[in-house]
């Protein structure tokens, strides 16, 4: 380290401020963007995995129904069976836009914020969890890419829309 | 002239395979030749002991040690193989208070999915041209986070967007609570 000195804080505990070891910095020479060589090398990466994606994420979006056709209300471990949705859901956010596929983020994304606010975990809260799922079918399968255009627009608004009102009536 | 990367170790450290083998095709693309590759964050304690990395990627949510609790063992644990690692935390969590519980974990950059090559590499750069003092105080121990949450957020990011846009004085003033 190349320097550590201690400053006491005032009410507080004290703070040891450290200077830590930079060895990256003599690893790496140059300070600017990547050239257009080295972004097409990395969008090729995206390129070459976005063709299968579909592939995987049809397998992941019936996972999903699956996941969220087996949550029980009722049961002493409901939130259990709704945080699996939401990881399975949260991972699918993560990859839609990485892959060429932002409207599955956007449907995965409603469907995140959706899990994590139902006030009271019911039919009408799985109806709408699974009426996502049925919307990501819909885009999978018909390997609608990028932001699915007004129809798209529309999918997505159209739950988003359903979410508000179902939240709205949940009180 | 672009930074010459080839002599960087990476850790990437994603439970999804696919993540995982895109962000890992990034960095070669980028020029990065040496990348170790593990399934969750207990694992990549493991072999950190005997991998000396430069940086890591690391996703949040993972099973059964997530990217939190590896970053906090890394800065904390007595047998971290280096406290001082940059980290940047990957992640499809994008609202603010999830931003402000991984500064507070002791990440050093934050990189919302949808993963883009751009995003990749200016964390990268961020890291290399930008270190950051460390604090230890009470119980933390990181990068110091007296930092906007925008800019830990940075180029390429989606919006953090929780907050409607009705933080905006806040936005500009954020720091750890203890630092």
């Amino acid at each position: 380290m190349a320097d550590n000195e201690q400053k006491p804080k005032e009410g507080g505990a004290p703070v040891q401020m450290i200077t830590p070891p930079h060895p990256i910095k003599a690893k790496v020479s140059g300070s600017g963007g990547p050239t257009k060589e080295m972004l097409a090398k990395a969008e090729a990466a995206i390129t070459k995995m976005s063709d299968d994606y579909p592939v995987w994420a049809v397998k992941d979006v019936e996972k999903l129904g699956d996941l969220i056709k087996a949550v029980d209300p009722a049961a002493e471990d409901a939130d259990d069976q709704l945080q699996a949705c939401f990881r399975m859901a949260h991972d699918m956010r993560g990859q839609g836009g990485s892959f060429g596929y932002p409207l599955m983020t956007r449907i995965a994304n409603s469907l995140c914020r959706f899990i994590e606010s139902i006030p009271k975990l019911d039919t009408g809260a799985l109806a709408i969890c699974s009426a996502h799922v049925d919307a990501m079918h819909a885009v999978i399968g018909h390997r609608v890419s990028g932001s699915g255009g007004e129809i798209g627009g529309q999918i997505a608004a159209g739950l988003e829309t359903a979410v508000q009102k179902y939240m709205k009536q949940a009180g | 002239m672009p930074l010459k990367l080839d002599r960087l170790n990476i850790a990437v450290i994603e439970d999804n395979p696919h993540m995982r083998i895109l962000i890992r095709d990034i960095l070669h693309g980028f020029g990065v030749r040496d990348i170790l590759e593990c399934n969750d964050g207990s694992t990549a304690m493991q072999e950190l002991k005997h991998w000396s990395a430069d940086m890591a990627f690391v996703d949040w949510m993972m099973e059964p040690l997530d990217g939190l609790d590896f970053v906090r063992l890394i800065r904390t644990a007595s047998d971290s193989p280096n406290p001082f690692l940059p980290i940047v935390m990957l992640t499809g969590h994008t609202e603010r208070h999830r931003i402000i519980e991984a500064r507070d974990a002791g990440v050093s950059e934050f990189l919302a999915k949808p993963v883009t090559p751009l995003g990749i590499y200016s964390r990268i750069k961020a890291i290399i041209e930008n270190p950051r003092p460390y604090v230890r105080v009470g119980r933390y121990m990181g990068p110091c986070r007296r930092r906007k949450v925008e800019d830990m957020v940075g180029e390429g990011r989606r919006e953090a967007d929780d907050n409607g846009g009705g933080e905006s004085s806040q936005n500009a003033s954020v720091e750890g609570s203890a630092n």
